[in-house]
């Protein structure tokens, strides 16, 4: 069978540039100002919130959230909130046309509530109103008899963590009749064998918390009613094709009568897929039924309240090592806090399995992984997706198998590594670009590691430094969760210029201008010749979800092939115009356009434009890319999960107050093989930015509910995020480019990679400053928060 | 309603507002100034910051019915019309532009530690800058490009010519 | 039918036009200083939304101030914490505790809205000016049609968001008595990030030293027991006043005395054992820290 053209055109492209060093780029790896950089910092109006100027006679969308965590719902009286001034109407469940489910990928999840609540957050109707604080003061006067259950807060009380096995309970979805979401596995090779041969067994229990995504720009939905019956909304959305999807299904259209745009969005992190959805279908809601602009705004509250969180996770780890420190075997089990509803858990969970074992050569293995309802948040996609989850635990593991091995931790996960050659614990053969050891050497060269690490052994006082490092391996897009495509469509104007359409997002990150670099250097052309069009599903194609550092790779593909294609043909006609000796002669260099003998004979691109127009070359093209498909046995967890990974090494130096428990990273280093660098500015930012947000979920972040299940801390002095004052003094960013032959000029994803290994890294650091066997077992869980940290100094009898 | 007479970016406006009017309402909704973002409404994140009479201050917190004859200076009036400030253009060059939601708000801050520190050391950038919540994660940059604006403002490069900024930035290679 | 409630807002034209409104309305007005507290407390519905506010900023050209006279520091109560910055409480080493606690309020910008008066006011733990003022033996000038009162600020402070304030009053300054030069203070706050916190605990302290002896000493907690305002660790103040300061004294006070007059409390936030052992450092440190000032370390 042949392979497809497209795959034919990345690995020819990958393959002539292979030895070609990135600075010789002309834009692919260089720091090329941002397409929408200048409307930001002019203030321009880019966010859903601020379309709000441009809208005429709306109405406001309120959601009326459980009073109860969990709670069987008996009856509901809006008649009072009915009279209340300005309020239009009370929307129930049975106002739904369509479907009432939102639930990402089970339908487990009504968008209004009709026969329980399963968590504070669910809403229970709708307020209409001529203004947001009328639709609010009137949500206060919606009475809703409750009958409540008993709320289940540790998914321990659910399932029974030596057989993981459900416990009797009163089932929170009583409807699916387990509150078992999913089980995932890996069984490989011969565990038990390896365990009695081991000369060092390590066991401990871990923990990771919730993380809210604190994105700075809250939840907006604007819907407008169409003329012709269909709607189209601006809504803070990841992803608009399953935002689509979701509206359309609880209105009960066809896909092609709901249009949904997404605006420049004010930061996602995973955060802005599921609530996306909801706030766009409770807007379009409103909108069809009054048939005017209905707009909902999120208040910060509402927004932690009412978006999935990262999973918090509970897992037993056991590994085994022979005397020399090869690694023998893993055994583990991993419980996902799934809180009230799927979202995109079983996916989460999946990652979770697949990374379970850290980018180690492992040939024995037996991992479960269980994700369990509770009566929390639930949780959802963030940044990392699972793999944060398991990275901590594995990392603080190969830490302590160092010490007790008496090995340095750098030379025992040089010992055990993935490198090319080498097959994964799934068995997936790595053909291809592993950087991984070259990332750990590098990470440790920049970080002053053997220096630091012999220098803070000797520090004395209350204060103590100490430096740890972590490594990852990180799947790139989403592997087998499902069918893993994208596309473009690149329009040449006729004076030149281009218009660039992808269903991509650009929730802050900035992808997008990994692509226009793409394209640029492609065609030959500046890249302020290009203008992005918002995602929109009337008008760019569905590109899949903006998700699983899936845009660089997967959108790099499709943006190269639809290049590429234009690129022949204007060669093909330039050739002819200019008479150079072959097509593969012509250099593009717009404006100018020459043969590559004859610099000085030259016409420009606008009239090789023109002349294609008139010659009947078609100046636009449309650009497809279908990554191999994934293979998966879910009876012992082998196959080839994702067709390719990002890794990295983390160094932290952090300094620990041993009389308060306090940490604070002083200095950090990054290293990611990401393939090639296409997007340097946004590689750099996602190096520091990722690296922040890993600090923050590392020493601070986490959600405290009371026994009822009502959350805490809903606002952000109350839910702390690093501030300036919390940045490091320095920042080491280096970047490996072990080329990937399916991917645009090799490159690989570092969107989510880039927060996986930070939280591990400073806990490893920690333990390093503690300088005690005891202490370093005892790092199990974080947040590292002061107290934890302090209790652990007690413990182990830490003295200054 | 509170009669309130307002400059915003020097234009005079001659408002009637309920008493409990927050600025930033009046400024988002009642001016259609778009820079002023609601990331919290509760004097957290920053990102509604704007100056009255030059100080910095939270508009989600600050009642436009207490501002009679003040003047609200907001991203949009940092430079007079068709020029861009020193502090904005700092800020392509520091590159430290993501999501972007919070960048007005660090501009309004940086604006209002340069009126008073021409220039401010490592410190108290950081000290400043932790008015706004940053969750791209962006700090350092934003550090780097108050030092650039401070160096700016001491060359007496105040203002620049937004269309020479555009052709000379937008989507172009910055050199390192 | 229902009706909404709204707020009118009052723009006195002086200090006695303020107290007449006052006067004439009290209960059903709410002065408004910074905002940054009242209007939280109204947007989170933890008070009942007043009838009026009273709007405190035409008064701020006769209650902005900081002078010291006849041996008295006096604070109008309309200073912004920005403005306190600008005065001899943050130049001169025995009012050192100012700048601690100015470099942990809030973030930079609120600082310029938030008032001294109205941290006072909103009287809770977290009001941190409480808690520095309590070690300088703070008083509080509160006046109203009637005329002037003085209280001590330990006084005032009756109990969360309740304070000694008649509905017809106004705060209008908090003073304290000039310290020597031997003295200095400090202040100690930390938590999980450096700024945009609570604090796990915080404490203040005033020193008084002569030639190593500790002539006066105060010191101050976000709570010592029960009640959850700042309040003086009076005993621990007594065992420290005239001993020589040592690193045995402190530790002493810090674990031995200070503990039998301390009770914290466990929220979701840290336990109350986290919080007594970091009272005790905040203690050895706060008392370290004045030391130094005064020794010019
Ligand atoms: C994000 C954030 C962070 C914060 N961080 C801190 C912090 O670190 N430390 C800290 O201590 N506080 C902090 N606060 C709380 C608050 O900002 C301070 O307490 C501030 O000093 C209150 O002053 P204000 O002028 O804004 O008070 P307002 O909100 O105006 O008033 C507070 C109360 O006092 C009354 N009042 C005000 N002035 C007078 C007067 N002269 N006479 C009688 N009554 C009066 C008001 O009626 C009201 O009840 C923070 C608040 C926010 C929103
Ligand atoms: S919106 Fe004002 S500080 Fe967040
Ligand atoms: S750039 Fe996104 S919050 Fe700062």
């Amino acid at each position: 069978m042949s392979k497809p053209d497209y795959v034919e055109i990345v690995e020819e492209i990958f393959y002539k540039t292979k030895e070609k060093k990135t600075e010789e780029f002309k834009y692919v790896g260089k720091d090329v100002v941002r397409w929408d950089a200048i409307s930001k910092i002019s203030g321009q109006p880019v966010y859903t919130a601020d379309l709000l100027r441009f809208i005429k006679n709306p109405v406001f969308v309120y959601s009326v959230r459980a009073k109860y965590a969990h709670a069987r719902i008996k009856g509901l009286d809006v008649s009072d909130a009915l009279k209340y001034p300005g309020v239009l109407a009370v929307l129930t469940a049975r106002d739904i046309p369509g479907i009432n489910d939102v639930g990402y990928v089970i339908p487990d999840q009504p968008l209004i509530a009709d026969r329980k609540v399963r968590f504070i957050g669910d809403t229970v109707a709708l307020v209409v109103a001529e203004s947001l604080e009328n639709a609010r003061e009137a949500g206060e006067l919606v009475s809703v008899d409750y009958e409540p259950l008993k709320v289940y807060l540790d998914p321990l009380e659910i399932i029974d963590p030596e057989t993981l096995q459900e416990k009797p309970h009163e089932l929170i979805h009583d409807e699916r009749g387990s509150d078992i979401l999913t089980r995932y596995k890996i069984r490989v090779g011969d565990v038990e064998k390896a365990f009695k041969e081991a000369a060092v067994v390590v066991e401990n229990k871990y923990e990771t918390p919730f993380q809210e995504h604190a994105y700075i720009e809250p939840e907006a939905a604007i819907a407008i009613p169409e003329a012709d019956g269909g709607v189209t909304i601006y809504a803070k959305t990841q992803c608009p094709f399953d935002t689509r999807k979701a509206v359309a299904n609880v209105l009960g259209l066809p896909f092609n009568m709901v249009r949904v745009i997404a605006p420049a969005l004010g930061g996602g992190f995973g955060g802005a897929e599921d609530v996306g959805n909801e706030i766009a279908a409770k807007a379009a809601l409103a909108a069809i039924r009054f048939k005017r602009p209905a707009v909902l705004l999120h208040t910060r509250e509402e927004s932690i309240i009412g978006h999935t969180k990262r999973h918090r996770t509970i897992s037993w780890y056991r590994h085994a090592a022979s005397r020399d420190g090869t690694l023998l075997g893993v055994e583990a089990k991993i419980i996902l806090d799934k809180g009230a509803y799927a979202s995109l858990g079983p996916f989460v969970a999946w990652r979770a399995v697949v990374h379970s074992t850290g980018p180690y050569k492992v040939r024995n293995a037996k991992v479960d992984v269980v994700a369990v309802y509770t009566n929390k948040i639930p949780g959802g996609a963030f940044r990392g997706f699972g793999n944060p989850q398991v990275t901590f635990p594995v990392e603080r593991q190969m830490d302590i198998l160092a010490e007790e091995l008496g090995m340095d931790p750098v030379e025992f996960r040089l010992k055990n590594i993935l490198r090319n050659g080498d097959r994964t614990v799934h068995g997936q053969l790595l053909d291809h670009g592993v950087g991984l050891e070259e990332a750990i050497k590098k990470a440790v060269e920049l970080s002053g590691w053997y220096e630091k690490r012999r220098l803070y052994a000797s520090l004395k006082g209350p204060v103590r430094r100490g430096i740890g490092i972590a490594i990852f391996y990180h799947g790139n897009s989403i592997g087998a969760e499902g069918a893993d495509y994208s596309s473009v469509s690149v329009i040449i104007q006729r004076d030149g210029s281009i218009v660039f359409r992808t269903g991509l997002t650009d929730m802050g990150q900035g992808a997008i201008q990994g692509l226009i670099n793409i394209l640029a250097e492609v065609l030959g052309v500046p890249p302020h010749y290009i203008k992005v069009e918002l995602a929109d599903t009337s008008a760019t194609p569905d590109a899949g979800p903006t998700v699983a550092s899936r845009s660089t790779a997967m959108g790099g593909n499709a943006t190269l092939v639809a290049a590429y294609k234009l690129r022949k043909r204007l060669d093909q006609l330039a050739a002819s115009l200019l008479g150079c000796k072959s097509p593969d002669d012509v250099v593009i260099e717009a404006p100018k356009v020459y043969c590559r003998d004859d610099p000085s004979h030259t016409i420009t691109w606008r009239e090789l434009v023109e002349q294609a127009f008139w010659k009947g070359v078609p100046l636009q093209e449309f650009g497809y890319y279908r990554a191999p498909p994934a293979e998966w046995d879910e009876e012992t967890g082998t196959g080839a999960p994702y067709f390719t990974y990002t890794y990295g090494a983390i160094v932290s130096d952090v300094e620990v107050d041993l009389e308060t428990g306090l940490v604070r990273v002083k200095e950090a280093t990054t290293v990611y093989d990401i393939g090639r660098v296409v997007n340097r500015t946004g590689a750099e930012l996602h190096a520091i930015g990722g690296y922040i947000q890993g600090m923050g979920y590392a020493l601070m972040e986490d959600l405290y509910y009371d026994s009822e299940g009502r959350l805490l801390n809903t606002n952000l002095s109350t839910y702390h995020i690093p501030t300036a004052l919390d940045t490091p003094e320095k920042f080491n960013v280096y970047f490996v480019e072990a080329g990937y032959y399916h991917a645009p000029f090799g490159a690989k994803g570092l969107g989510e990679p880039s927060i996986v290994a930070i939280a591990p890294s400073i806990a490893n650091a920690v333990a390093n400053a503690l300088r005690s066997r005891e202490a370093n077992k005892l790092v199990s869980k974080h947040p590292l928060t002061p107290d934890y940290v302090y209790s652990i100094i007690k413990k182990a009898g830490v003295k200054p | 309603m509170v009669k309130v007479s307002l400059t915003v970016n020097g234009v005079k406006y001659d408002l009637d507002v309920p008493p409990t009017e927050r600025l930033l309402d009046t400024l988002r909704n009642r001016l259609g100034i778009s820079s002023v973002k609601e990331g919290c409404g509760r004097g957290e994140c920053g990102s509604c910051i704007v100056l009255v009479n030059g100080n910095p201050v939270h508009s989600c917190l600050t009642l436009t019915s207490r501002l009679d004859g003040a003047e609200v200076t907001t991203l949009e009036g940092l430079a007079p019309q068709g020029k861009l400030h020193a502090i904005q253009v700092a800020f392509i060059e520091a590159r430290g532009v993501q999501c972007g939601f919070c960048t007005p708000g660090f501009i309004m801050i940086t604006k209002a530690l340069l009126d008073r520190v021409k220039e401010p050391s490592e410190k108290e950038i950081r000290r400043w800058l932790s008015s706004v919540l940053c969750r791209c994660g962006s700090y350092p940059l934003y550090f780097e490009a108050v030092k650039r604006a401070a160096k700016y403002i001491k060359e007496g490069k105040i203002y620049f010519d937004e269309k020479e900024v555009r052709e000379k930035y937008h989507l172009k290679v910055l050199a390192r | 039918m229902i009706v909404i409630e709204t707020i009118s807002i009052y723009k006195p034209k002086s200090l006695s036009d303020a107290l007449e409104f006052l006067d004439k309305h009290a209960p059903d007005v709410k002065p408004i200083a910074g905002g940054t507290e009242l209007l939280l407390l109204i947007r989170d519905k933890k008070i009942k939304p007043p009838k009026y506010l009273l709007d405190l900023n035409p008064l701020k050209k006769t209650l902005s101030y900081v002078k010291v006279e006849g041996g008295v520091v006096k604070i109008g109560a309309l200073t912004s914490i920005y403005d306190l910055s600008q005065t001899i409480l943050h130049s001169d080493k025995r009012y050192a505790g100012f700048v601690d606690v100015w470099e942990k309020f809030g973030t930079m910008a609120l600082r310029f809205e938030a008032t001294i008066g109205g941290n006072l006011n909103a009287a809770t733990q977290y009001s941190d000016y409480i808690t520095l003022l309590l070690a300088f033996d703070a008083n509080v000038k509160l006046e109203s049609v009637k005329g002037v009162r003085e209280l001590k600020l330990s006084e005032y402070i009756v109990d969360k968001r309740k304070t000694a304030l008649n509905p017809n009053e106004l705060l209008v300054e908090v003073s304290f008595k000039e310290p020597p030069a031997e003295s200095s203070s400090s202040f100690i706050k930390f938590d999980r990030r450096e700024i945009l916190i609570a604090g796990i605990v915080t404490e203040a302290t005033y020193l008084h030293l002569e030639d190593d002896v500790i002539k006066d000493v105060r010191i101050a907690f976000d709570m010592v027991s029960g009640k959850r305002i700042p309040a003086r660790a009076v005993k621990t103040e007594e065992f420290l006043r005239g001993k020589r300061f040592s690193s045995e004294v402190v530790e002493e006070a810090a674990e031995k005395i200070l503990p039998s007059e301390m009770t914290r409390v466990t929220d979701w936030w840290a336990t109350a054992e986290y919080r007594l052992e970091m009272s005790k450092v905040s203690l050895k440190r706060g008392l370290k820290l004045a030391y130094e000032r005064i020794r010019g370390e």
